[in-house]
């Protein structure tokens, strides 16, 4: 019971990261056996450990740390458990108060002083995993209901290990179907996708009636974050969104990933201000050149004139049209072209960003479709007009984005080196993938002069992909 | 559910292009072709047949030959093996596209490496249809509406929904979800895929078409072999065009010899022919000789034309038949013997000497063993030589003029031309040819 007690302690200490809890348990386990067979070397060094468990003292290399340790043998093992400690504070990530069930416990005690040194197969590694309750449904409690929509449904839950607040998905299996196409690619592109922006996917619990994934749970999405502030939010919050969205986009879009439904509902905000992208069920990996792709894609509001017209041939430009329209969102409370149809949706776009001609859109007046609609020719309107708040490089890279012929968008790796992001400093752009900006003192949220405290309304949280097109 | 399902898997129709091409839509990764691009190679290299129209929705039988063995090796359980027949039935009914076996196939490959117990467990049909239809789950995109569920895959395959539903929930399971694929491992495995089937294709027809040589030779391997044998092939070229011109070079300096030698016997016939010879060919002097493009592989046109004006030559003088016939036997004479001393010269020498543009080891280690007359006339050839600069910048052997170039009679009667006519470029000078040139040549020439 001692022993649980330590590795409570190691696991508070360490910082939460966006790891999936698998990995981290996996690395847990095997930190366990070797511990375990330190054990029977020298019980008296526990509380040395201890000592070491102090943040300070990682600042001491094992070379020069060579007073700490009175005899030669306890300095090999000072240093190799100083190493082992880092490593766990390095990759654990979210078991803060895991409890392990105690038939685990036997196990892992039952096999150690022997075949400890040994890595852990791929085999046992998963037995354990599975062992402590991973990819078992009962694992979770489920709390409330967050949304629903035609084929999923999502709770708030607990997970039993970590008592950690979750996001669980549930997505009914029909029978004839199997697993739907959404679900495989959501799945399998966010196994991919590992980055400070971009939702955790923790687990996967795939039973013959329903396949559950498991998220890190934030508490808004930007939509009701909007709400929550009255639809005015703090210019400067405007730009640090603005940068984790693009930041997290252009991880994505070097993973050759569209995102395909971008919209303030699909991006989560937790207390901190982190946004993360979630909702990949329409997304789509671009590796594998393949025919046509579905334009039924992106929310009407959210979708570019191009899928409009009804192109099937795009690329990454898609999805910054989006971020175009949100940054806009953000800046005014209000949704730049909240058309209900596709045509009044092209009469909205039209109508503020003047109609297309040859000069701004390339070969536009040989689009069949386009001439079908004849819309009237209409001047582009200045943006400043319609965003008095946004400041003129705002303004810039807003107009950058909201361009008609994809390649002319800017791309989001472009998009966050923009003069916009001049004040956040340069250190933003060298943070390594899996860490949040937030981590830097200079980025703060600042108090949005609309807020009204935290309310917070889990409705309708457009998870699922039905939900998300009109 | 045919229909339903041809839909889906719409092969790769070739597209018009209305809208903007695939290269401004493919800008942010311009490595990767296009659609367009990637089905017209599928088309011409997994023998899916020329007709544009035909759709590319069912395995062509190569890849399924190849596919099915590669099946076999990879799940080794002898139960339900996968056959031929069932292979193309399945991808008949489930109008499989080639990206999904491609797809697929890299599946299989990274089963192979992640979870090989997994492979031991299942049979080699299953797992044909398994990873088929994940494949084409994954890469599908076409709306909701055309969906294809997983009674349509037991269908096809000849199984209950059940048996899919868990099939696929343990192949998801075995492979991690992990189903994201890089380009990068997608097209190792088509460039695999077509090497397969060119080879395969190749070695059953007993030759090889255009297309299949194509694939072959952005292999590796096959590369490697081609370019080895690419190697071998210049260096006998280069040997063989060596001896030749090295023949050529001799008979035509005993030519040369011959008839300096007839024409000091018979100075009335020989020297008028000559000047009739020498100004048109001097013309063309300047306009060859600064040409850097003579290298080893112009130089080796037969010495057919001038054999044949030596022939005419010896015709319109009827009255040296007797010269003439001496002069084609001592020309035997010297092609034979000069072979063979430079076959054994060659043989000394390493291999690696013997590349076109290090001739100068070979003009050093010239000795000739052909007559004394023979001698001489080699060094008066490297004297014209040494008289261009930019020649002896290449260094060519004394050969190189003969037989190649349009001066190649010039330099066959060029004998009695003295070095300064030569030298003074661009102009071209009288040429007279008398007795006394010739002794004064002779004496310039060998000093000794």
């Amino acid at each position: 019971m001692n022993k649980m007690k330590t590795f409570k302690r190691r696991f508070s200490l360490s910082v939460p990261r966006t790891e999936t809890i698998e990995e981290s348990l996996a690395e847990f386990t095997e930190q366990y056996n070797q511990r375990n067979s330190r054990h029977t070397e020298g019980l008296g060094q526990s509380h040395l450990q201890l000592s070491h468990l102090s943040p300070g003292s990682a600042a001491l290399s094992p070379l020069d740390g060579g007073g700490l340790s009175p005899t030669s043998l306890s300095y090999r093992n000072a240093a190799h458990r100083r190493l082992s400690m880092e490593d766990v504070s390095k990759r654990l990530s979210l078991p803060m108060d895991i409890r392990l069930p105690p038939e685990l416990l036997d196990k892992l005690q039952m096999n150690s002083p022997e075949d400890d040194q040994k890595p852990l197969t791929r085999l046992s590694r998963r037995a354990s995993l599975s062992d402590i309750g991973f990819g078992k449904l009962e694992t979770y409690v489920k709390l409330d209901k967050l949304g629903e929509g035609t084929y999923a449904t999502v709770f708030k839950g607990r997970s039993k290990l970590t008592e950690n607040l979750v996001a669980l998905k549930e997505i009914r299996l029909e029978h004839e179907e199997g697993a739907p196409c959404t679900a495989i690619r959501e799945v399998s592109l966010l196994k991919n996708l590992k980055h400070a922006n971009i939702v955790t996917l923790h687990d996967i619990i795939h039973t013959e009636y329903s396949l559950t994934l498991v998220f890190e749970y934030l508490d808004n999405d930007l939509k009701q974050y909007l709400d929550n502030c009255g639809n005015l939010m703090c210019m400067h919050n405007v730009k640090i969104f603005m940068f984790q969205l693009l930041r997290g986009l252009s991880y994505c879009h070097r993973k050759k990933i569209l995102h395909r439904d971008l919209k303030p509902q699909n991006l989560l905000i937790n207390e901190k201000g982190e946004l993360k992208l979630a909702d990949f069920g329409l997304a789509r990996a671009k590796s594998v050149p393949t025919k046509t792709y579905s334009n039924e894609v992106v929310t009407l509001w959210y979708r570019p004139p191009d899928v409009l017209l009804g192109s099937t041939e795009y690329s990454t430009p898609i999805d910054m049209w989006g971020v175009g329209c949100i940054q806009y969102e953000m800046a005014t409370g209000r949704p730049i072209f909240p058309g209900s149809t596709v045509k009044e949706e092209l009469h909205l776009i039209f109508r503020l960003l003047g109609t297309p001609t040859d000069e701004t859109w390339s070969e536009i007046s040989t689009n069949k479709e386009f001439k079908a609609y004849g819309f009237p020719q209409y001047r582009a309107q200045p943006l400043k007009n319609h965003t008095p708040r946004l400041d003129t490089e705002g303004i810039d890279l807003l107009s950058s984005l909201l361009l008609y012929e994809q390649k002319k968008r800017i791309s989001a790796e472009e998009g966050i080196r923009h003069s916009y992001f001049k004040s956040l400093g340069e250190r933003v752009l060298t943070l390594p993938d899996t860490t949040s900006i937030f981590t830097l003192k200079e980025i703060q949220l600042q108090k949005d002069p609309g807020h009204r405290g935290s309310i917070f309304h889990h409705t309708a949280r457009g998870k699922t992909r039905r939900q998300s097109i009109f | 559910m045919k229909h339903r399902m041809s839909g889906i898997f719409r092969g790769f129709p070739p597209r018009d292009e209305d809208g903007p091409g695939p290269e401004c839509n493919f800008q942010s990764f311009p490595f990767l072709p296009g659609h367009p691009q990637l089905s017209e190679r599928v088309r011409k290299r997994l023998y899916y047949g020329l007709e544009g129209d035909c759709p590319m929705e069912n395995l062509t039988s190569p890849v399924a030959d190849i596919a099915v063995e590669l099946l076999q090796k990879a799940a080794p359980s002898p139960i339900r093996r996968l056959q031929k027949q069932y292979a193309a039935h399945v991808s008949r009914e489930a109008c499989i596209s080639p990206c999904s076996m491609m797809l697929a196939l890299v599946y299989i490959e990274r089963l192979r490496h992640k979870n090989p117990d997994y492979l031991q467990q299942i049979s080699s049909s299953d797992l044909f249809l398994i990873s088929l239809m994940v494949a084409s789950k994954y890469l599908y995109d076409e709306g909701e509406e055309e969906e294809v569920f997983n009674d349509e895959w037991g269908a096809a395959g000849r199984l209950d929904v059940n048996t899919v539903n868990t099939l696929e929930m343990n192949f998801l399971h075995a492979i991690d979800w992990s189903l994201y694929t890089h380009p990068r491992e997608f097209f190792e495995v088509l460039r695999w895929l077509e090497g397969r089937v060119a080879e395969q294709q190749g070695l059953k027809r007993g030759w090889f078409t255009y297309t299949d040589s194509c694939v072959l030779l952005e292999q590796g391997l096959w590369q490697k072999v081609f370019s080895d044998f690419c190697q071998q092939f210049t260096r006998l070229a280069c040997i063989l065009g060596l001896m030749y011109l090295t023949g050529v070079a001799t008979l035509f300096a005993s030519v040369a010899v011959l008839h300096k030698a007839s024409g000091e016997i018979n100075k009335t016939v020989l020297v008028p022919s000559i000047k009739a010879q020498s100004p048109g060919h001097g013309i063309f002097i300047p306009l060859t000789m600064p040409s850097p493009a003579l290298s080893e592989e112009i130089l080796s046109p037969p010495a057919a034309p001038c054999a044949l004006e030596e022939e005419e030559l010896t015709e319109k003088r009827p009255g040296v038949t007797a010269t003439a016939l001496y002069l084609w036997g001592s020309m035997l004479t010297a092609l034979v013997s000069g072979d063979k001393g430079l076959l054994a010269d060659e043989e000394s020498l390493p291999p690696d000497r013997l590349c076109p543009f290090c001739s100068k080891q070979r003009s050093t280690t010239w000795p000739q063993p052909g007559s004394r007359h023979n001698h001489t006339q080699h060094c008066s050839n490297k004297q014209y030589v040494r008289a261009f600069p930019g020649l002896d910048h290449y260094s060519f052997p004394d050969t190189t003029f003969c037989p190649s170039s349009p001066n190649a009679c010039m330099v066959s009667h060029s004998g009695p031309i003295p070095p300064g006519a030569m030298s003074g470029p661009l102009e071209l000078k009288p040429i007279s040819c008398t007795a006394a040139d010739f002794a004064r040549l002779k004496t310039f020439i060998v000093p000794g």
